[in-house]
């Protein structure tokens, strides 16, 4: 009897284990899969919206179409803030599965709107102010870089025409590289504001606001 | 309390450990770990009431005699009820009472000398009780002892449904189904629900597979014979009702439950008692579990030596080790939000607050399936067993139980985990 007791209960929580652990991976799997769903309607809006601007440009009448660009663009840079904060929390709780590939698309994603935001002010002659933050992701934890992210996130509420884009400089991601190079920084927290102004280091709200055309 | 240097080297030997651990394995591993010993450990207790028959009361052919023996210290408010029980106690055969009185210096000598019909022992110098029942065996006439606490009444049968248990001579002890008495505060009804699944299943499961670990003291029957062969109780043993059950059973002789056998004792009623009793109980069993390493994986001692003592003892220490972790991460986010603090401080920023934000893990989602559905099943077989109705008022007791009882049973065995490192004085 005694064996065969260590043997059932052995066995027993092998299988139990396997059990919640599949019911886990599967829940696990849905909400992957609803992140993955909501960065490719993200993509899909940018390409939209690229797409919009194509036709733009063999189109005189600029006046209907850039509203519509700019209110896509407005709508898809929200809800690209709180998909990151989505997928971070998602990164932290889900164990087991590699959040590399997923964040990979989704600042792929981010990175076009960005540009598109650009050619928005370009082509419509938009008065989008753009942040390009690039702050650290892996550990050692980076204070200052949650500090920097609290003031900028206090400026796009402030200023509904500020644009902030953030991006990690630790996930071997190609464009931050060039960023990195084209704009002559190194460390974390880091912006740039309006292609021109690079700031290096943690800065406060007065600073970047000097450097901003605000609209409220 | 002046803290030793060994003590200090401990609490940051285990913090290191806690630390490391996080770091190397992740936080999400050494709960698995964990959960896993909770799983198995479960498993053993379900598959023990699976394959084994639930006990019913053996039929008896002869009824030996029985010595009801009652040390008692200062229980003036309960030592008269205590003895009533015991006098009331329908049985089969001749029952002797002898109550010790331990140098009380309240008014419980008075009180006992007006019952008629039993024995006084008197003692000049407070002994305790482990000193009491051996002065008392000495003068015991009946072939069973049955050992009741002086703030203990026993249900009128439960003699007549422990006794049957005493099946050969191979069987040293049989334990009762202890509840709380008359639980009215909510601390009480908490305590009555952890007595039922204790007493109830966990004992009865164990003594199915011969690795009880506890005669408990509120009440105990023992073959005398038993208990003088293996030199009666140890003296100076803080939880003897533990020591001579592992002593009875590393001398071979086995501890079956009855819990048939419903005994009511009085539970701590404030905080502080409480603390009192869990630190002399989960001292003792650190103390004990030491004192009787050699059966720990010892195959000779069966189940006892290869899954209650260890596994209880992993089980509670993998508790300690969970507040530990949960110590480290809690310190660990506090150094870093004093770091963002600071951070925003060094740029006259005035930071909103910050809270790091709260992971839930799946290793964690794991760990609470485990434990409840362990819990869960194993309350609704006590409650079975014990043939108790759950009531809708059991409900807040059962919630309470899950969300914060289990934490201030981890702490109580940190606290008397570090008091033992520290060999404190024992006070209660």
């Amino acid at each position: 009897m005694v064996n065969k007791i260590y043997l059932k209960a052995v066995a027993f929580s092998i299988i139990f284990a396997l059990a919640v652990f599949f019911v886990i991976n599967q829940l696990d799997s849905a909400a992957i899969g609803n992140l993955e769903n909501k960065i490719t309607e993200s993509q899909l809006s940018v390409q939209e919206s690229a797409l919009f601007f194509q036709i733009l440009s063999d189109n005189p009448d600029r006046e209907k179409f850039c509203p519509i660009i700019q209110q896509k663009i407005d709508s898809q840079s929200g809800k690209n803030a709180s998909l990151i904060e989505a997928i971070d929390e998602a990164e932290k709780s889900i164990f087991i599965a590699d959040f590399t590939h997923l964040k990979k698309s989704y600042f792929l994603s981010n990175a076009e709107l960005y540009f598109l935001i650009k050619k928005s002010n370009d082509v419509c002659g938009e008065n989008n102010q753009t942040i390009l933050y690039f702050y650290r992701d892996a550990k050692p934890l980076c204070s200052d870089c949650i500090v920097q992210g609290k003031i900028i996130d206090e400026i796009r509420a402030k200023c509904n025409n500020v644009k902030s884009f953030a991006f990690p400089i630790d996930l071997n991601l190609g464009f931050v590289d060039l960023f990195k190079t084209l704009y002559g920084f190194d460390e974390a927290p880091s912006f740039v504001v309006n292609e021109t102004t690079v700031f290096e280091g943690l800065t406060n709200g007065q600073e970047i606001m000097g450097s901003i055309h605000c609209e409220n | 309390m002046a803290l030793k240097g060994k003590t200090i080297l401990a609490f940051i030997g285990i913090v290191a450990i806690a630390a490391i651990a996080i770091e190397i394995f992740t936080i999400y591993w050494v709960v698995v770990g964990i959960t896993l010993i909770f799983l198995f450990t479960g498993s053993m207790f379900f598959f023990a009431y699976l394959d084994t028959e639930t006990p019913s009361i053996p039929k008896q052919k002869r009824w030996p005699a029985v010595s009801v023996i009652i040390p008692c210290y200062n229980s003036e408010s309960t030592i008269k009820r205590c003895i009533e029980s015991a006098i009331a106690m329908k049985y089969h055969s001749k029952v002797e009472i002898i109550v010790i009185n331990d140098a009380s210096t309240d008014s419980s000598l008075e009180i006992m000398k007006k019952i008629p019909g039993i024995k006084i022992i008197g003692k000049k110098k407070n002994e305790g009780k482990a000193a009491g029942i051996n002065s008392a065996l000495k003068v015991a006439n009946g072939e069973l002892v049955c050992c009741i606490d002086s703030d203990t009444y026993p249900a009128s049968d439960a003699l007549e449904k422990a006794v049957p248990f005493f099946t050969d001579e191979t069987v040293g002890a049989v334990t009762c189904l202890i509840l709380a008495n008359e639980p009215k505060s909510f601390f009480e009804h908490i305590q009555n629900l952890e007595y039922l699944l204790g007493f109830g299943f966990y004992q009865t499961m164990l003594s199915q597979l011969d690795a009880a670990m506890i005669t408990p003291g509120p009440m105990c029957v023992y073959s005398k014979k038993a208990l003088l062969d293996v030199g009666g109780y140890d003296e100076k043993n803080i939880t003897e009702d533990m020591e001579i059950a592992l002593r009875l059973q590393k001398h071979s002789y086995k501890i079956k439950a009855s819990h048939y056998a419903k005994v009511y004792t009085v539970v701590p009623n404030t905080f502080r008692q409480w603390v009192r009793q869990r630190l002399r109980w989960y001292r003792g069993k650190i103390y004990n579990t030491v004192k009787y390493r050699e059966m720990l994986f010892n195959s000779k001692n069966g189940f006892l030596g290869n899954f209650s003592l260890p596994f209880t003892f992993m089980l509670e220490m993998g508790a300690v080790f969970i507040l530990f972790l949960v110590a480290v991460i809690l310190a660990q986010s506090f150094l870093f939000v004093a770091e963002v603090i600071l951070s925003a401080a060094s740029i006259n920023y005035s930071m909103p607050i910050y809270f790091p934000p709260l992971i839930i893990h799946s290793s964690a989602i794991f760990f609470f399936t485990t434990t409840l559905s362990t819990f869960g099943l194993a309350l609704a077989v006590s409650f079975d067993l014990a043939k108790e109705k759950f009531r809708l008022k059991d409900i807040p007791a059962v919630i309470f139980i899950i969300l914060f009882y289990g934490i201030m049973v981890a702490l109580m065995w940190l606290m008397s985990l570090f008091k033992e490192i520290n060999r404190s004085d024992y006070a209660w």
